[in-house]
């Protein structure tokens, strides 16, 4: 069935309908031959947009473009107004078509400068709109956790409890390996999960696993596990859970100091204390004077300063014994560990902090030497101590970064697999189906690692549900003969929605987001998004230019935006919603993702005569489809160099991050590139773009002719 | 009485309550959501982009388009300005009072043409408010409490302004009752009030304020001006742990202001060439590749471990700050255009009646703590925490609410 689209113009409060204005508008909508076209009054209240719902029911509408005015459409009445009428909220796209004109009073709309290319520009984006078939996807309902330890073990229990089949897949031989926190609650749950999971069916457990790959792709992944007898299986899993923590070393001081018999781990202490025959053995009989080292070469976490305190207080209880806590920033930043610290600090153990300098010592036969600047005093101190315990910062082996690899993922600057993008946080990675969870994403203390995994648990039920998915169909399509196979798609596709089946690139849908880097990216141009192919960009950019006989078109047609949906689009309603006027010689295109702007859509846009085109994306790291903004901000990069071996200045192409609360900086951003253009000067192509565009309508009306008297 | 509808009630539209009902609404439970201010947001929605060239993550954005959909979410019933009265258990449920203030403008013929805004004595005070969020609707709200009409019942010049008469002092809120399966307390904290601490200045002098009151000044003007002359702040400093980390106050460790003020002071230095200094106890950034980004801060600010013992502010002069550089050194003074005090997370002061109306205890430190069946809490109601975290704990909130409502009796 075609597409038929109800076209929804707001006669304002006040009749506007007789200005020449509005009739243009009129007639741009009739000339669309897709569509109907309805005039309401105040489309942008609550009874404008019940009308407009009644309307699209009335007449079985199965799209809707409806102008409303920026100062007071209401997305929301009118999605709220198709819910009621039993419509589908998102069939109706909104536009901002009204404008109050300076100084009139309130409910006199005029139509806003420009209306008429946004409007024809949206109808061209009407053409493209497809609803796809929905499909039952089967996906598989077995959930593999790669991790040992508390998070690893709430996430299995948390799969189980939710009806889903656990895969556990420990490094170690270890469930719950002795952790800092020895002698807390935290301990004694570990071990009573990892007993209680031991023991429960339907959990499968694979100690000293080795994770060889992970095929497939979120819903259906294909992990391929060799267990400690070097037997390798292959096992359909729907999600992975990852809660392994890097590899670490003892975080030494900057100057001098060395793991050794008398340097060890906090955790290696703790072991120590739970025995005390090991104390014993290895210091000799006490008392004891200890050092505690928190921090002092990279950073820790409040967990680290809990395990030191933790070590500090046993050994502060032991009588005649002695401990300092040297320290850089003393990282209370966790539940009650400021009044812990104090208590701590009253039960004798002595806290020393740096700001500047720091610790360093030699080792000896007997234990450690340390020297460092005391500030208050301002000398240099030394003493002896039978022992120095340091916490442990990443030092991730070659086998961590194998597993990142085989994950899909990467071991980040930190040693952690966190991704930069802050809207992977809380849970989610780089790689669709696969969460990070506790200690393998980072720095963290259990509150907020139980919540991570809580969180991966909700991601989990929205992606398998009970085993079957209903899903639209992939949006993604590879053209075969063009394709090479190269697989760029599935290197630069943020989510990892990019598969092979038979070796050929093929979307997931359960992964895909839509947002066009693929397609961009792609160097044969195989790759198409139904809804957001090329021609409709090319047809939109050339409907955004306008035609140069419109009075004031060709003033108009300086800066094209190409506006990022996610952020740089909410930040111009929102300055528009403020009551700002957007700079006149402006036009927008919105894409789905800055990833989606290419080469084609920067080219169509100077060769329709616009002096500049300015990309608006998600600031890098903090874009909304994870890595799109760093595509765009490479593409436009080489883009760039590429203008200027045309010739062509390099500056009019722009590019600018922005964020959707940046309402008043997204038109300093506007600003600016309109003065980079002042500045330039017209562009050499705008002449040929117009002698081509008087040329083609000249032809146009010759045909026109000819059908006629044909 | 009936076994309740499986639909929940959230309480708090700000980024935690907001991710919950969206989580619950997405896998089709109806969701009731009780905001006590007139608009949509709490405090997230407060919160300025801080991005140099590229993101800072604070995390700031990750409310944005969660806010967004929850104004248009099918499932999800909005009460703005509203107050959960009373909330009672019953076999399996809990059936909440709903009041409602009154809606003096009518959000049906209000064009939001700003009349009112412009004639409005008391609109410093917040008598006529307009949301953050670009996607709110109602776009304009009067405040009862700051409105001179409620007090004197005499000042009607926004009535009277009102070109398409939307507004009727003479309107009656709104009261119902309804059942729900299970409960979410969204309900947030509230910054610490540093007015008490007169030593900080704050409310004594104009050029001192709170960090939220920074955020939403960047966030509204783009930048960081002087209060007292409306001059871009050329040199700020930034004091650290007010109202946190204090024996006589709240003794605990808020998290996340370590973070923000280092956020905050960066993006000032790159944006506005400002000169920028912290003054620390201890930094507790941790986290998300923290060496790199505090080494960043330490090129790009000055970080004082000192903690300013007073500020004053002679009249038409600059701020002053009074405290000790380093161990041992003499006590010095210094001007700075803008003294930003990085207040801490306090306890939301509803707590205790929440806590009582949903039988919930309240922690040492006055927040939320969970143990009731059926009752979830989300987001800062329960500890510090930043947007990250709160948005993780609404998934938690989520999670919990759905696995209890799948295993209740059908």
């Amino acid at each position: 069935m075609s597409a038929r689209v109800g076209v929804f113009l707001c006669q304002g409060g006040r009749s506007q309908a007789d200005s020449l204005e509005f009739k243009k508008l009129r007639w741009t909508a009739e000339a669309f031959d897709q569509g109907r076209v309805f005039t309401v009054a105040h489309t942008c209240q609550a009874q404008g947009a019940a009308a407009v719902a009644r309307l699209i029911k009335e007449h079985e509408l199965t799209s809707a473009v409806v102008g409303a005015c920026p100062l007071l459409h209401n997305p929301g009445g009118l999605s709220r107004a198709l819910s009621a009428e039993g419509l589908d909220p998102q069939m109706a796209t909104v536009l901002d078509l009204c404008a109050k004109p300076e100084g009139e009073a309130s409910g006199v709309c005029a139509v806003a400068p420009g209306a008429q290319a946004a409007l024809s520009q949206a109808l061209c984006g009407e053409q493209f709109k497809q609803e796809l078939p929905l499909e039952d996807l089967a996906v598989a309902t077995s959930v593999l956790v790669v991790g040992e330890g508390l998070p690893a073990l709430w996430a299995a229990r948390g799969l189980l409890k939710a009806g889903y089949h656990p895969v556990l897949l420990t490094p170690s031989q270890r469930l719950a390996p002795p952790a800092l926190l020895l002698g807390t609650e935290a301990v004694d749950e570990a071990a009573a999960l990892a007993k209680e999971l031991e023991e429960a069916e339907g959990v499968t457990l694979i100690r000293q696993g080795r994770l060889l790959g992970l095929g497939g792709g979120a819903g259906n992944f294909t992990a391929t596990i060799a267990d400690r007898a070097g037997e390798i299986r292959s096992l359909s899993v729907g999600g992975v859970i990852v809660a392994q923590a890097p590899p670490k070393a003892l975080n030494l001081p900057p100057q001098g100091l060395a793991a050794g018999e008398r340097v060890v781990s906090l955790e290696e202490l703790a072991s120590l204390l739970q025995a005390p025959e090991h104390l014993k053995k290895r210091l000799g009989q006490g008392p004891y004077t200890v050092a505690l080292g928190v921090g002092l070469g990279r950073q820790a976490a409040p967990l680290d300063l809990i395990g030191a305190m933790n070590c500090a207080r046993k050994l502060a209880a032991g009588p005649q014994n002695r401990v300092v806590l040297f320290t850089n920033n003393a990282k209370v930043a966790g539940d009650d560990l400021e009044a812990l610290t104090q208590q701590v600090r009253g039960e004798g153990v002595v806290f020393v902090k740096f700001t500047t300098g720091g610790l360093r010592g030699d080792e000896t036969h007997e234990g450690v030497e340390l020297q460092w600047d005391e500030e208050i005093l301002g000398a240099t101190m030394a003493d002896h101590f039978d022992l120095l315990a340091l916490d442990q910062a990443p030092a991730p082996t070659p086998a961590y970064h194998e597993l990142a690899h085989r994950l899909g993922l990467s071991v980040g600057r930190d040693g952690y697999l966190q991704p930069e993008a802050v809207n992977a946080l809380p849970a989610k990675s780089r790689r669709a189906g696969v969460w990070l969870v506790g200690p393998a994403r980072g720095q963290g203390d259990l509150e907020r690692w139980a919540d991570e995994v809580q969180e991966a648990l909700y991601g989990v039920r929205r992606l398998l549900a009970q085993g079957t998915v209903r899903v639209e169909s992939s949006r993604v399509m590879v053209d075969r003969k063009r394709c090479t196979i190269c697989l760029t798609c599935v290197r630069v596709c943020p989510e990892g929605a990019m598969d092979r089946l038979f070796r050929r690139p093929m979307s997931n849908p359960l992964a895909c987001t839509g947002c066009g880097t693929c397609a961009a990216e792609c160097p044969m141009e195989a790759i198409q998004i139904v809804g957001q192919e090329d021609s409709r960009y090319s047809g939109e950019i050339a409907a955004a230019a306008g035609r140069v006989g419109d009075l004031g078109q060709a003033v108009e047609r300086r800066l094209l935006v190409l506006a990022c949906a996610n952020s740089a689009s909410p930040a111009l309603h929102a300055a528009r919603l403020q009551g700002a006027a957007l700079p006149s010689g402006l036009r927008l295109v919105q894409v789905p993702c800055a990833g989606k702007v290419d080469a084609d859509m920067v080219l169509e846009g100077l060769q329709r005569g616009f002096d500049g085109v300015l990309i608006l994306s998600c600031h890098p790291d903090a874009c909304y489809s994870l890595t799109g903004s760093t595509w765009a901000n490479m593409r436009a990069g080489h883009l760039g160099n590429l203008l200027a071996e045309t010739g062509l200045e390099p500056e009019r192409l722009m590019l600018s991050g922005v964020a959707p609360s940046q309402s008043k900086e997204v038109l300093a951003v506007i600003k600016k590139a309109l003065a980079t253009l002042d500045q330039l000067g017209p562009s050499p192509l705008k002449v040929g773009a117009q002698v081509r565009e008087v040329l083609t309508r000249y032809t146009l009306d010759m045909d026109d002719t000819f059908s006629i008297v044909g | 009485m009936g076994l309740p509808k499986k639909q929940v009630l959230v309480i708090g539209g700000g980024v935690a309550g907001a991710t919950t009902a969206l989580d619950l609404a997405e896998q089709g439970v109806a969701v009731h959501l009780v905001e006590r201010d007139d608009f949509l947001g709490g405090r997230a929605a407060q919160l300025a982009c801080k991005a140099l060239d590229s993101c800072l993550k604070c995390n700031g954005c990750l409310a944005e388009p969660r806010l967004a959909a929850l104004t248009s979410h099918p499932l999800i019933t909005l009460h703005r300005a509203s107050t959960v009265a009373n909330l009672t258990g019953f076999d399996g449920g809990y059936q909440a009072v709903i009041d409602t203030r009154p809606a003096y403008i009518d959000a049906e013929r209000c064009t939001a043409c700003g009349l009112c805004l412009e004639a409005c004595p008391e609109v410093e005070a917040g008598a006529i408010r307009a949301p953050r969020l670009a996607a709110e609707a109602p776009r304009l709200a009067i405040d009862e409490t700051a409105c001179l009409y409620f007090k004197d019942g005499q000042s009607t010049v926004c009535r009277d302004v009102c070109p398409e008469e939307a507004i009727d002092f003479g309107r009656q809120g709104d009261s119902q009752t309804l059942d729900f399966a299970a409960v979410v307390l969204a309900t947030g904290f509230t910054p610490y009030d540093p007015t008490p601490a007169s030593r900080l200045g704050y409310g004594l002098f104009p050029d001192v304020i709170t960090a939220m009151e920074l955020e939403e000044m960047l966030r509204t003007q783009g930048r960081a001006v002087r209060p007292s002359d409306g001059e871009a702040a050329g040199k700020v400093a930034f004091v650290q742990c007010v109202g946190s980390r204090d024996v006589n106050g709240n003794n605990y460790c808020s998290r996340v202001c370590c973070g923000y003020a280092l956020r905050l002071g960066r993006a000032l230095a790159a944006r506005q060439q400002a000169e920028v200094a912290v003054f620390y106890m201890d930094l507790q950034s941790f986290g998300h590749a923290v060496d790199e980004f505090l080494e960043a801060a330490a090129g790009e600010l000055r970080l004082v471990r000192s903690m300013p013992y007073d500020i004053h502010q002679p009249p038409e002069g600059s701020v002053m700050l009074d405290y000790q550089p380093s161990p041992g050194a003499p006590p010095t003074s210094e001007p700075f255009d803008l003294v930003v005090l990085s207040v801490g997370l306090a306890p939301n002061p509803d707590n205790p009646a929440l806590a009582q109306m949903a039988g919930l205890d309240l922690n040492r430190h006055g927040f939320l703590a969970p143990g009731k069946q059926g009752v979830f809490l989300a987001g800062t109601a329960q500890r510090p925490m930043d947007v990250a975290e709160a948005v993780a704990s609404a998934g938690r909130a989520a999670q919990g609410a759905l696995t209890y409502l799948a295993e209740m009796q059908p």
